[in-house]
């Protein structure tokens, strides 16, 4: 059908091909001013500033007094003299595996469930979404509530239906504070993965999986062998977004547990606040951005570059 | 072609709201040195904290033509985070309120603040303000702000609970923990307690310190001349608060617990006694509770108590007549007359107003244990940020049993000692 | 057959289940935030708990919340997100279209370039920002604060309109320019339309993204009148006390145009490219 219409068009373009290039050559100056506007809000507004904090994270300052030169200090105490820093980077990099493993998997499925037509699905898909919408300070305070351990829901519940001995302080416990505040971010988080899963769905042919239907192969089996591959831009943005966001996870830990008990669910952000904004250890706070943005731009850049398909 | 359409559409109504920002923004736009007598001061307080102070705004301005006053309001992490940015931006306004002690102190230390002492000797500051306020307005050897609120912390406790289970208000430490004992035993959470975000954990230590070490000894722990580590008085300090963990005198899960939850516990009976400042009264009242219900009492009887003021901070750059406009606005905002009528904000550190509202019952209480004991600089206020820090903790380390007592005292010495070399 | 029926009805009847059991637990939070709205300051401190409704609904709150300057605060977190994320989506769209379907040197290096901007922990804008928009008069003035909102939306903007753009066949292209198509009317009457899911979920997630953002809105917009819907909310809460039936209803306000813009546009997801490729 449209295969064959292409399959023609390609034939006809081929020949002509030389003549549309030497025109197009031309008119290549006109290209760039598709960039410019980007180029230019983006430059002034992240890039100027993050040199900037390249520099002053070479410096001690308390952000008002005379900044002083100290080299890489800042980052030799962080790597080899700091553990909350080594805490915090632990914790990020629980978050970030956790994040893969849950959160994808979660959206993905709830994508997949809520992908084809039936009565009710736009309830279900603004149910899982409403979370995201919601004002991140009432998230907090109502997960505070639910994690309370004298009146809060999750003990509540427990000790009615029994279970009194599997009650716990949650976010007071240093041993698993992280994870349940992971459980209340993924309640929130888990509707942006959605829509972006669902918009990826959206753009495989339903032929083709009629024409896998009907040569009698398992929905497993078309789930991997089409679907995903099909999706791979998709899952190449909701992958990099979720290892950005799982490095950079600031609100939802500050409100719930304001990186304690004794730092155990401190994250880089939180503690890059505290070192610039409580402890006034600008040059401190600033380092801890750039190193954050380096692990960062390791992982993802490298991850971009080679799954995605040349432009 | 459709599409084509709705981008030019589109293009339109960019363009038109654009224009229309324009339009908005020029009414909002800060013009400072307008016309030529014209005073225009910006201040920058919390949500909420003086009542009414737009009414008192317009009362002022119409009697004081000359004279504007641009008010910018905050929330808590907002205000301290948007002082800092503009701080090292060099955009501080005018005038802004501050807690008083080191967040203070910060402002004055780096020469941002008007340095208010000849102002004070030159109109009699002595004779305005209480002796204490001013002493604690006086910060890295200026006078750092005017006070405009005196602010006293005390146990405040269930009448109710504790007539129930036929309980005296505790005078000692002893009496306290039978008290807590008794409390306990019958189900109720004696003290309400939170590590997270509130400073009650830091709060406790210092009633602690000044429990075991006495003003002198707690004085110099807190600036830092004596050593914390292997220090008696702080090793006695975390050990009792180990030991009322261990009892079970703090609700469960209390180290992330914010006020909120605390709220919840205190207010439903289902906590008997919490930390708090004068404050209390008025918010017991807005949160429709029965003020008749709650008490206070002094921590340990005879120690001093925590009390710490507010205060606005002036800018540096400040003219003279700026700073007399200023002072005459603040000498408005928080006379007897205007506190009356509008914001409540009691007790006064002015000497000329001793006004007390007659609903906060407890108020008179907390003051006057103030006056007869004393009064000490509550850590969170008086300690630079990574020490406070450090003792928070510290104590959660020692109440998650990760840390003894003398190991605890040697983490903020650690802290101290880091402190004291990145100066 | 039979076999088959049942297996199908058993396939169905599991997915049912499955998203009956994720609603139940994703409703319970919602619940909380609802039932507290109905509680007066009174009824919500009266012990009882945090998901049972009072004996009588106080509709206080969202009387209160209504009449209270919440409404200003929404219409300005509308002016701003409105303009805010065509603009954004536009400008992204265009670079996205320029780095994949655009004779240009250097476009991966350009896009790692604009990559980069999502890695960067907003904090570290803040002081420069703060710096410049103050000392040229641009605190208050949405227009700074949308310029620098699309600054901060076109990394993301970007990753997702290259991914769809990419997988729109070149071929497209071709068979236009020897339509004598301009590359402008290339992108908006031909690349534009094929992308519309991409860009339905773009608008909703730029435009929560805008209407929920505080810090910079916190730093840039000072003028109680100007400030939008988050900055409002947090006035709602008090440095000791908070109303939490009045925070309640403010939010589930702040939350029916979110959803709204949401209903509207998720129904795009159902536009396939199969039909748009013809």
């Amino acid at each position: 059908m449209e295969d064959i219409e292409i399959r023609n068009r390609m034939s006809e373009s081929n020949l002509i091909k030389s003549k549309s290039k030497t025109k197009h050559k031309n008119l290549d100056k006109c290209s760039y001013l598709f960039l410019l506007p980007a180029f230019i809000i983006y430059t002034t507004v992240m890039v100027i500033p993050t040199i900037e904090s390249l520099y002053i994270s070479l410096h001690s300052w308390n952000g008002v007094s005379e900044k002083v030169f100290i080299g890489l200090r800042n980052y030799t105490d962080l790597l080899f003299n700091d553990d909350v820093f080594w805490m915090a980077l632990k914790n990020n990099g629980i978050w970030i595996a956790l994040t893969l493993v849950f959160i994808v998997s979660i959206s993905l499925m709830l994508a997949m469930l809520l992908n084809k037509p039936f009565r009710g699905r736009t309830f279900f898909r603004g149910l899982f979404y409403f979370p995201t919408i919601l004002s991140g300070i009432l998230v907090a305070i109502v997960w505070r509530w639910i994690y309370n351990p004298n009146f809060g829901f999750i003990n509540e519940f427990l000790r009615s239906i029994g279970l009194e001995s599997l009650t716990g302080s949650w976010l007071a416990d240093s041993r698993i504070a992280l994870y349940c505040v992971f459980i209340a971010a993924t309640w929130q988080g888990i509707g942006q993965p959605m829509i972006l899963f669902l918009a990826g769905l959206q753009t495989i042919p339903e032929d083709l999986l009629e024409a896998a239907d009907i040569d009698g192969a398992s929905k497993v089996r078309q789930f991997f062998s089409i679907k995903v591959p099909l999706m791979k831009e998709t899952f190449i943005i909701v992958l990099a977004t979720l290892i950005v966001g799982s490095m950079r996870v600031y609100d939802i830990v500050y409100a719930l547990t304001s990186g304690g008990p004794e730092n155990s669910t401190q994250t880089l952000a939180t503690y890059m606040v505290q070192q610039t904004f409580t402890f006034s250890n600008v040059g401190m706070g600033t380092a801890v951005a750039v190193l954050m943005l380096l692990m960062m731009m390791v992982v993802i850049i490298p991850y971009v570059l080679f799954s995605t398909r040349e432009a | 072609m459709k599409f084509v359409k709705k981008g030019i559409a589109l293009l339109l109504i960019i363009v038109v709201g654009i224009g229309l920002t324009g339009c908005r923004n020029s009414d909002s736009v800060n013009e400072s040195g307008s016309a030529e007598d014209e005073i225009e001061l910006t201040l920058w307080i919390l949500n909420n904290r003086i009542r009414g102070i737009e009414e008192v705004i317009g009362n002022f301005e119409e009697a004081n033509p000359g004279i504007t006053i641009d008010l910018v309001n905050f929330d808590v992490d907002g205000i301290l985070q948007n002082l800092r940015i503009s701080a090292t931006s060099d955009t501080l306004p005018d005038l802004w309120f501050n807690w008083g002690g080191e967040r203070a102190e910060f402002y004055t230390r780096n020469g941002l603040t008007y340095d208010l002492s000849d102002f004070a000797v030159a109109n009699n500051w002595d004779e305005k303000f209480e002796e204490s306020a001013l002493g604690l307005a006086e910060l890295a050897g200026q006078i750092a702000g005017y006070p405009i609120v005196m602010n006293g912390m005390s146990i405040y406790y269930r009448i109710d609970i504790f007539e129930e289970l036929g309980l005296e208000v505790p005078t000692t430490l002893e009496e306290f923990e039978e008290v807590a004992t008794v409390l306990r035993d019958n189900g109720t959470i004696p003290f309400a307690m939170g590590g997270g975000g509130e400073s009650h954990l830091s709060r406790l230590a210092g009633f602690l310190l000044e429990y075991y070490g006495g003003a002198e000894n707690h004085d110099s722990l807190q600036s830092l001349e004596t050593y914390w580590e292997d220090n008696e008085v702080v090793i006695q300090a975390l050990t009792k608060f180990q030991e009322w963990d261990d009892n079970d005198f703090f609700p469960e899960g209390y180290l992330t617990m914010d006020g909120s939850e605390l709220g919840i516990l205190f207010y439903t009976g289902q906590a008997a006694m919490m930390i708090d400042g004068q404050w209390a009264d008025r918010t017991i009242i807005e949160d429709e509770q029965d003020l008749n219900l709650y008490g206070t009492f002094p921590f340990g009887g005879t120690i001093r108590q925590p009390s710490y003021i507010e205060m606005i901070q002036f800018n540096a750059n400040l003219s003279d007549e700026e700073v007399e406009a200023a002072v005459k606005f603040l000498n408005y905002l928080l006379s007897e007359n205007n506190i009356r009528a509008y914001s409540g904000l009691v007790p006064s550190p002015r000497k000329d107003v001793d006004y007390l509202p007659e609903e906060q019952i407890n108020v008179p209480h907390i003051v006057e244990a103030m006056q007869k004991n004393g009064v000490f600089l509550p850590i969170d206020q008086a300690l630079p940020a990574t020490v406070s820090d450090a003792i928070s903790v510290t104590l959660q380390g020692v109440a998650g049993g990760n840390l003894t007592p003398e190991e605890g005292a040697s983490a903020i010495q650690r802290a101290i000692e880091q402190y004291q070399a990145d100066e | 057959m039979m076999n088959k029926a049942i297996k199908k009805i058993g396939k169905k009847s599991s997915r049912y289940l499955l998203l009956f059991v994720l609603s139940i637990l994703w409703i319970i939070p919602i619940a909380t935030i609802v039932i507290t709205s109905t509680k007066s300051r009174a009824d919500f401190f009266s012990g009882i708990s945090l998901f049972e409704l009072p004996e009588t609904i106080y509709w206080g709150n969202f009387i209160e919340a209504f009449q209270s300057d919440l409404l200003m605060y929404m219409g300005n977190s509308f002016y701003i997100s409105i303009i805010k994320v065509p603009l954004g989506i536009l400008v992204s769209a265009m670079a996205a279209f320029a780095l994949t379907r655009l004779e240009i040197k250097g476009k991966k290096l350009t896009f790692i370039y604009f990559l980069i901007g999502m890695m960067v922990p907003v904090q570290i804008i803040l002081v420069p920002i703060n710096t410049f928009f103050s000392n040229h008069n641009l605190i208050d003035s949405y227009m700074g604060l949308i310029y620098v909102y699309i600054a901060l939306g076109l990394p993301f903007a970007i990753l997702v309109l290259r991914g769809f753009f990419i997988s729109i066949p070149k071929e497209i292209d071709e068979a236009a320019y020897i339509d004598g198509c301009s590359k402008l009317r290339l992108f908006f009457s031909i690349i534009l339309p094929l992308a519309k899911p991409a860009l339905a979920s773009l608008f909703i997630i730029d435009f929560l993204g805008t209407w929920n953002e505080f810090l910079i809105a916190n730093i840039l917009i000072r003028n109680n009148s100007l400030r939008p819907a988050t900055a409002g909310l947090m006035a709602f809460m008090g440095e000791h006390g908070t109303d939490f039936g009045l925070l309640s209803a403010g939010v589930l306000f702040n939350v029916i145009p979110l959803l709204i813009v949401y209903i509207v546009f998720q129904r795009y997801f159902v536009e396939g490219v199969a039909g748009a490729v013809k």
